[in-house]
């Protein structure tokens, strides 16, 4: 399946997942195939999210955000989310980070609802529709519980499948990335893009990194720096350049439009785009070559 | 069995040599064919070694070079050429495969130049690791296509030894091993009478005479005193050749 | 100092004078410092003189730029194509003269060179045309007959060639270079030459290399010049990073049997391109990214087929 067709798949008023945190690993090849092909009214679902939701917010995608965060880490903050948020024209959801991976933890594990204390005592508690106070039925303690997300589709960066969609995450911040897994498991359509499909030989090899058996994945497409210009862990850094590059753009709404124009609606694929960046840059950012 | 091509005849043919647990020199091709089926087949202990520096290969995957990637993955040993090629002179290999643009009748081939050897008229690639198969293997199979242009009397350049000028010419050069036993042909197998040192017509392949093997030679052949028939692959072997070992046909001329 | 030893791909070739004995690391298809050698024709190095034992894209590359004033060695041809047209065609005219080898016979030359003795006695060549029919060696192979138990041998002189240039998995920034899979003849190419170039596909930090010694080929001290050359080795590959690419070493063999057409494709491939990055542009990333090794496998999956 293309990036194209998987994208297909998402429909305009879909509440969507999207994977990936603190500008790693987020699926900004699926993110600009979306924008590329004119979604609207998203509902868009994270736990820690930056130019991933601001660029679709920017393009004009999003009706709502759901999320514990969306900046762009040192360069500042999001601007189109800003401008969205402030003008109206985006409901936004508020979360902890532990309560928007306990929305999707709880559905994976097939609860209604998942109970914490983190936001009690806290404006979260009234802001937040997905948020209730609940009494241990024990011990009589109170605590959150939060709503079950119900995503209908989860977007994800992954390193390796194989082709029947053994996702596989590399060994090195396994633990950091494991949380896209929860995710996945919550929605009912799941993409995944891989640095690499790789042989069955290699999953088997390790068979302990498969974070996403194939049950849980609806479509696997190979899209090499397929995160850039966020980062993929021990494969390749962020391009700060061309996070620079974006913060800068996105002061403004026109600026903003010649930045999609160039990086996303003027390639006519992910391949255009990687070749618009230049094997060069990508080659400078690529820290491992060889992963085993 | 439907169609047998010449090809599959000659890989089977050649696999027969092979014995389990030798240690063979393999090039890419036809020898290649051969050497997976065999070891899929009656030799499964027999050891392949590549002159890249490919030590035990586990074939899985038909390979188009000696240093082919097929070949490394899921080998014994990837070191050096030096160390392949020193197997030969060190005596451990027991068998190895040849070919060569032209053939004469003590087994000598021509890998080198046609038409004289600073300006030739046609220059071929070059020995390789040949000369040092031909010179220090335990015994040689050659295998080429049987054309008069092929099979002369006297090769242009001798790049490889078979007997060199016949009996008693290895011993003189120093070389070590058996020579070439067996010459495996898109017509017939041969072999090289043990007193001339020349080389004898053994079998001919289904569908063809000992008259037009000799016509297709450039040289006057000698015959075993019965020249059989090559037999054909079994309907095992043609399988494995078809499904497993060359799929694509690039190599027996027949898809599977 | 390390730092010295990292230079730019210009910078690596400029040091090599014309006329240079040269021997490139590789072997058929594999691992062959192409963009080292697209980078000598740009630069209009000419007269090289070639030791090699089986580095045919060199060879034809150099002879079709008409480069190649002569080579010494073992064989060249282009395994499932056919031989190598260019090297061929100079040959037959005349413009390259040459001195055929056995693989061992040569490689012994370079030991020979390598371990710092003037020859090394041999069993094969003898009594074929390799020892017999001479090119311009002045000095090929003599026989000799051990002094100890009076066995006929052939003594080959050490070959000292000027410059070795190298292509790499990975090195660190003294040059510790690494190679994955099989190493033909570049241990002793590095130890026989008096100047050593070494291209990589990566320069990583020392930590990397000195947790896998067992995989370091060339020891820094033997490397003179350290360039950073990613897809260096494309059309030819590289183990474990990308696999050779078959369809342009196809269409290359296709032109190459016509002069006008391998004109075009010198114009297209080397002389249009401005650098490396440039060549790799041309090919192009989503073209590479196929090529790329299965991390289990060491070669692309599109070539290999899945377990059965």
């Amino acid at each position: 399946m293309t990036l194209r067709d998987a994208v297909a798949q998402i429909k305009d008023g879909d509440t969507v997942a999207v994977g990936g945190h603190t500008l790693r690993r987020h699926p900004m090849a699926i993110i600009h195939e979306i924008i590329r092909q004119g979604r609207r009214n998203l509902k868009l679902q994270g736990w820690n999210s930056g130019i991933d939701m601001d660029m679709l917010i920017g393009a004009g995608c999003v009706a709502s955000v759901e999320t514990s965060y969306i900046g762009i880490s040192a360069f500042g903050l999001a601007q189109n989310f800003r401008r969205a948020a402030e003008g109206g024209r985006l409901k936004v959801i508020e979360h902890s980070e532990t309560t928007g991976i306990d929305m999707f933890r709880a559905t994976a594990m097939g609860m209604s609802f998942f109970p914490t204390k983190t936001p009690l005592g806290s404006d979260l508690m009234q802001a937040n529709e997905h948020l209730a106070e609940v009494i241990c039925p024990f011990t009589g303690e109170r605590y959150a519980a939060v709503k079950a997300a119900r995503p209908d589709v989860a977007i994800l960066h992954a390193h390796t499948a194989d082709q029947y969609g053994n996702v596989q995450l590399d060994l090195q911040r396994w633990h950091d990335n494991s949380v896209d897994a929860i995710l996945a498991k919550a929605a009912r359509t799941v993409l995944v893009t891989v640095e690499q499909i790789v042989s069955d030989e290699e999953v088997l090899r390790n068979a302990l990194l498969t974070v996403l058996p194939r049950k849980f994945v609806t479509a696997v497409i190979e899209a090499p720096y397929g995160a850039h210009p966020t980062a993929c862990d021990s494969r390749y850094d962020y391009d700060l350049e061309e996070v620079g590059k974006y913060y800068e753009a996105s002061k403004s709404g026109d600026a903003f439009k010649g930045y999609l124009e160039e990086r996303v609606l003027g390639p006519a694929d992910h391949w255009a785009y990687l070749d618009a960046i230049g094997l060069e840059r990508l080659m400078a950012l690529t820290r491992q070559r060889v992963v085993r | 069995m439907s169609d047998v091509t010449r090809q599959e005849i000659m890989a089977v043919a050649a696999a027969r040599e092979i014995k389990d647990g030798e240690v063979a020199f393999i090039g890419t091709g036809l020898p290649m064919v051969a050497a997976y089926l065999a070891k899929f087949t009656h030799a499964p202990s027999s050891v392949l070694v590549f002159e890249s520096g490919i030590v035990d290969a586990r074939p899985r995957e038909l390979a188009t070079g000696v240093g082919d990637f097929r070949l490394l993955h899921g080998c014994v040993k990837a070191t050096g050429l030096y160390y392949a090629l020193s197997l030969l002179q060190g005596g451990f290999i027991d068998l190895g495969f040849m070919g060569g643009a032209e053939v004469d009748q003590y087994g000598n081939l021509n890998s080198t130049a046609i038409g004289g050897y600073a300006r030739p008229t046609v220059r071929l690639p070059g020995s390789g690791g040949a000369n040092d198969i031909g010179s220090l293997a335990g015994r040689i199979v050659i295998m080429m296509p049987h054309e008069k242009r092929r099979l002369v009397p006297q090769v242009q350049y001798l790049t490889t030894p078979g007997f060199l000028d016949g009996p008693g010419g290895r011993e003189r050069a120093g070389l070590r091993g058996e020579g070439p036993t067996r010459v495996i042909t898109d017509l017939a197998v041969l072999d090289f009478e043990p007193r001339s040192k020349r080389m004898r017509l053994l079998t001919v392949h289904p569908g063809v005479t000992p008259e037009e093997v000799q016509s297709r030679t450039g040289f006057p052949l000698l015959r075993a005193e019965t020249v059989g028939e090559t037999p054909a692959p079994s309907p095992e072997q043609a399988a494995i050749l078809r499904q497993r070992v060359d799929p694509e046909g690039l190599y027996i001329g027949k898809k599977g | 100092m390390a730092r010295d030893k990292i230079c730019s791909l210009s910078e690596a070739v400029a040091s090599v004078p014309d006329g240079a004995n040269m021997t490139f690391g590789g072997f058929a298809a594999y691992f062959t410092p192409m963009a080292f050698v697209r980078e000598m024709i740009c630069q209009g190095k000419r007269d090289i003189e070639m030791t090699s034992v089986a580095e045919c894209w060199v060879a034809d590359h150099l002879a079709g730029a008409g480069r190649l004033r002569r080579a010494r060695f073992s064989n060249f041809m282009f395994e499932g194509m056919g031989r190598c047209y260019n090297f061929s065609r100079g040959v037959e005219r005349g413009e390259i003269a040459v001195e055929d080898y056995s693989h061992f016979a040569i490689t012994s030359r370079l030991v020979a060179a390598a371990l710092g003795i003037p020859f090394l006695p041999i069993k094969p060549m003898a009594g074929t045309d390799l020892m017999n029919t001479r090119g311009f060696e002045a000095e090929k192979a003599r026989p000799f007959a051990c002094p100890f138990t009076g066995e006929s041998v052939l003594l080959v002189p050490a070959a000292r060639p000027d410059v070795a240039v190298i292509h790499a998995a990975r090195a660190d920034r003294d040059g510790n270079a690494q190679l994955f899979g099989n190493t033909c003849v570049i241990d002793e190419q590095a130890r026989a030459a008096s100047r050593v170039i070494v291209t990589v596909e990566e320069i990583v930090d020392d930590g990397v290399i000195r947790q896998q010694p067992e995989l370091t080929v060339l020891p820094g001290f033997l490397v003179d010049a350290l360039v950073e050359a990613p897809f260096g080795a494309h059309p030819t590959g590289m183990y474990r990073y990308y696999d050779p690419d078959f369809a342009f070493l196809t269409d290359y063999y296709a032109a190459s049997r016509d002069e006008t057409a391998f004109r075009r494709y010198l114009d297209e491939y080397v002389f249009d391109v401005a650098d490396h990055w440039a060549y790799l542009r041309k090919i192009g990333i989503r073209r590479l990214m196929a090529l790329r090794a299965d991390p289990g496998l060491g070669l692309a999956r599109i070539h290999a087929r899945t377990l059965s």
